[in-house]
């Protein structure tokens, strides 16, 4: 197997070459797991790597050409800057940066652009808006109530244009456009907080996308880049611990007694007129009374968020709350914007990840 | 924006297929441009119709005097007007030229298209001598105009208008003037003998376009370089092509103005040859509109020797 | 028959991707600070040439109902207008993360008397006949040559050969750059 190259003067091209030409693809495989996953990547595999539009990847055709490369005849050539990524016989590359492109299973925070036709139309940073399906939410009344025709002609009174959520991507059109869902406890209208963007390459996928973090308040890191900070609800199911049934009776038990903080209605089954009103609440737009200490958090919170992606530095919970910390000691929320400080934070950021090897 | 000249798939193929044979619609091989038909209307000086196949273009030249732009005192003026109406095609759409940098429509950039490309080969490359055009420093002076319609749309317009416009130029008489002082005379044209203006050379515009027989990734990193190449495309070819070249060049081998605007990518030696083939059209185009003009100039001296002699006739009687 | 078209702003086809490149050229970028007409016709036409650049760059086959948007700025202007537009682009492009076959670099090559020069300033583009040229990839095929001056016939191919060598050379910087910035990117990651 033979490569040919174009005058390509840069040394990581040959050892490209050489990594395929050795043909230890299993091994890449592995790698690729830790790669999308943990979102980990080895550095000194990484370089090598590394194509640019029109470099030649391989000239061996029996690899599948996945997204961001093209081909002539046996050549596969890339067609963004970025790093190549196989999956078995598949060959892609992915761009550093780039526009967020969905996959099922996403869980993202996005804004209602538009209300139409048994659907809303929502922004979630991609090429294309997303869309909910009315079937696809919560209807106040518990999750057994089927849709009405009434449901259609007021659901503004559920989600209108401007309103924020997050959502879960349940399918993906032929066009790369998304279908949401929020049928679920961990989905839904979002209040009582701050929306910060990110770019979406920032964010490292992760089991889990919504944290409480320390100080009172909780956020939601979608996979698009879109984020949400937001204090954390009371008497709240632990958001990691997912919704078991109990909790979700529990939960329903003590929003019938104080009847708001924590969103009702959404593990209930039952249509009281009490349980009725208060289920409208998932879809309020009043927010909470909310301390000034705890909005001060948000907002230290947000800006460690976007020091963080000043930097370009990978986003995930653990990184946040080190970041958090190290803001403390830069004084009060306001000399967070900084630029300076924004970079000294990101330094030490990853001085502190190297100091523990890992971050 | 005007309605788009839609081309059925069929017809596309069928077109497409037939170019990767060598073969024309209308009978032509790739690199034949149609006749050129350059008709001078008797009327007046500086009118001049050219037909390239059904493309037809109008082009007449006006002058008048009046005061020159402030920063230039020594230069006459030269406009060269372009109108692209619905009347030529229904896909274009009245006063498209004005919507600037903003509109995105395929017409709209093709109308700037070719009144900057016209602009362009004549004007910019100094095809009037402006400086002539001077009477009187920085108080009078010559403004040329030159109207360009386009009366049917076949492919081509860039052509034929050069072609329309240079003849028109060349053609025109513009009335002979006296100058005493800050005082100007200007004699009718029966009075004295009407003037031409001074032409410095005649830029001619060659059109090539281009046809992508493999795909997008050949053309890109293919080596084979087997694009198709066609002057003179008509419409439909226009419409089906993936890239245009257009290259002016005058008698003397000059290149006035050369535009190839994205597009497919052609090899340098390609286009190489598309200018040395460029410059024989020109060279024969160019004795064609000599040839016309000295048959009219023919026409019209005999035409003014028949007039003499009816006055001297009259005075004889 | 004409009369049958009604003129409708209807696009023929819905789901085509579209590009739109659009040029600024602010007062302060130039020597003279002239307010600039909005619809200039010389930008219009530099826009229309570049955006047929990148259609054929760009594969827009991956961009179904959406439209690229493309603005540059001239924050100063000294000369090779058109390739640098071009160039910034392609970097752009890049970060954007779009689909592109290759880079597209653009130089200006210019002739003095026998001596052929390469990215003349605005002084020179002034004085001297010029072209410029774009190039894709690290092929000699041309994607670009506008030259608005009278030049010789037989100078241009020497003039072309420069400029596809200087392509070739700004394609490897670019590409350099690239490079760096996104092991940079990679680094952070970890």
């Amino acid at each position: 197997m033979d490569v040919i190259t174009i005058t390509q003067p840069n040394q990581p091209q040959a050892e490209i070459n050489a990594t395929l030409d050795d043909g230890d693809v299993e091994m890449e495989d592995e790698e690729l797991d830790v790669d999308v996953n943990g979102g980990i990547v080895d550095s000194a595999k990484s370089k090598n790597d590394i194509v640019v539009p029109g470099e030649l990847i391989t000239d061996d055709p029996s690899w599948m050409r996945g997204h961001g490369t093209y081909f002539l005849n046996e050549k596969t050539y890339s067609a963004v800057a970025g790093t190549i990524i196989r999956v078995n016989k598949l060959l892609s590359v992915i761009p550093f940066k780039g526009r967020y492109s969905p996959e099922t299973g996403d869980h993202i925070v996005g804004r209602i652009v538009e209300v139409s036709n048994k659907r809303w139309k929502v922004d979630i940073g991609a090429e294309h808006d997303a869309i909910l399906m009315l079937g696809a939410v919560n209807l106040p009344g518990g999750v057994l109530r089927r849709k009405s025709e009434a449901d259609e002609l007021q659901m503004r009174a559920i989600l209108k244009e401007g309103d924020l959520l997050n959502a879960e991507v349940q399918s993906l059109f032929q066009d790369g456009s998304a279908s949401l869902h929020t049928r679920s406890l961990k989905y839904g209208k979002l209040r009582n907080g701050v929306f910060v963007v990110v770019p979406s390459n920032l964010i490292i996928r992760a089991k889990n996308h919504a944290h409480d973090m320390p100080g009172g308040v909780s956020i939601i890191l979608g996979v698009n880049g879109f984020c949400w900070i937001y204090k954390t609800k009371e008497n709240q199911v632990p958001v990691a611990g997912g919704s078991s049934t109990q909790s979700k009776a529990e939960a329903g038990f003590q929003a019938a007694t104080h009847n708001g903080g924590y969103t009702p209605g959404m593990g209930s089954v039952s249509i009281t007129s009490l349980e009725e009103q208060s289920s409208w609440d998932i879809y309020s737009d009043k927010n909470d009374t909310i301390s000034n200490s705890i909005k001060e958090t948000i907002s230290r919170y947000k800006n460690c968020l976007l020091a963080l992606s000043h930097c370009n530095i990978a986003i995930n919970e653990t990184r946040l709350a080190k970041a958090y910390d190290i803001s403390l000691g830069y004084g009060d929320v306001n000399s967070l914007v900084n630029e300076e400080v924004e970079e000294s934070i990101g330094e030490d950021l990853i001085n502190s990840g190297k100091m523990r090897g890992v971050v | 924006m005007g309605l788009d000249y839609d081309i059925s798939t069929n017809e596309q193929e069928f077109v497409l297929e037939a170019l990767k044979q060598n073969v024309r619609l209308d009978g032509r091989k790739l690199l034949d441009m149609r006749d050129v038909k350059i008709s001078i209307l008797p009327s007046e000086y500086g009118h001049v119709e050219v037909s390239l196949g059904k493309t037809r273009v109008a082009c007449k030249v006006s002058a008048e005097i009046v005061k020159p732009y402030e920063d230039r005192p020594f230069e006459g003026i030269f406009q060269i007007n372009t109108e692209i109406s619905p009347m030529c095609s229904p896909f274009f759409e009245i006063g498209q030229g004005s919507s600037g940098s903003g509109s995105n429509s395929r017409q709209a950039n093709e109308e700037v298209l070719i009144s900057r490309m016209i602009e362009k080969a004549v004007r910019r490359s100094n095809a009037l001598d402006i400086e002539s055009l001077c009477i009187v420093a920085g108080s009078k002076c010559w403004a040329v105009r030159a109207d360009l319609h386009f009366l049917n749309y076949d492919g081509n317009f860039i052509d034929a208008s050069c072609i329309a416009v240079m003849t028109a130029l060349l053609h025109f008489r513009k009335p002979d003037i006296e100058v005493a002082g800050e005082e100007v005379v200007v004699y009718d044209t029966n009075q004295r003998e009407p003037v031409p203006l001074s032409i410095l050379h005649v830029p001619i515009c060659i059109t090539f376009n281009f046809y992508n027989p493999n795909g997008n990734e050949e053309n890109v990193k293919g080596e084979l370089n087997n694009e198709l190449i066609l002057a003179d495309a008509s419409l439909i070819e226009e419409r089906l092509s993936l890239g245009t070249m257009t290259i002016t060049l005058n008698k003397n081998q000059e290149i006035c103005q050369l535009l190839k605007s994205g597009g497919l990518n052609i090899d340098a030696s390609l286009i190489m040859n598309c200018c040395l083939y460029a410059s024989k059209l020109v060279s024969r185009l160019n004795d064609e509109i000599h040839e016309v003009l000295k048959e009219d100039s023919k026409k019209r001296r005999n035409v003014r020797e028949e007039k003499e002699l009816q006055v001297f006739n009259e005075r004889e009687s | 028959m004409d009369t049958t078209y009604a003129s409708s702003a209807v696009k023929a086809l819905p789901d085509a991707p579209v590009l739109s490149i659009l040029i600024n050229h602010p007062p302060f970028a130039s020597m003279e600070r002239k307010k600039r007409p909005r619809n200039d016709r010389r930008l219009a036409e530099l826009s229309i040439i570049l955006k047929r650049c990148f259609e054929k760059t760009i594969m827009l086959q991956n961009y179904a109902r959406s439209v690229i948007e493309v603005t540059v700025t001239i924050l100063s202007f000294d000369g090779g207008l058109l390739a640098t537009c071009c160039n910034s682009i392609t970097l752009a492009l890049i970060d954007a993360g779009i689909s592109l076959y290759d880079y597209v670099t653009a130089v200006t090559v210019g002739i003095y008397d026998q001596t052929a020069l390469l990215d003349l300033n605005s002084l020179e583009e002034a004085d001297l006949s010029f072209i410029t040229i774009g190039v894709v990839g690290d092929s000699d095929k041309l994607n670009l040559i506008l030259c608005e001056d009278r030049l010789p016939l037989d100078r241009v191919e020497r003039l072309i050969s420069l400029g596809i060598e200087g392509c070739h050379r700004l394609k490897q910087l670019m590409n350099e750059t690239v490079r760096e910035v996104g092991t940079d990117l990679l680094s952070k990651k970890q």
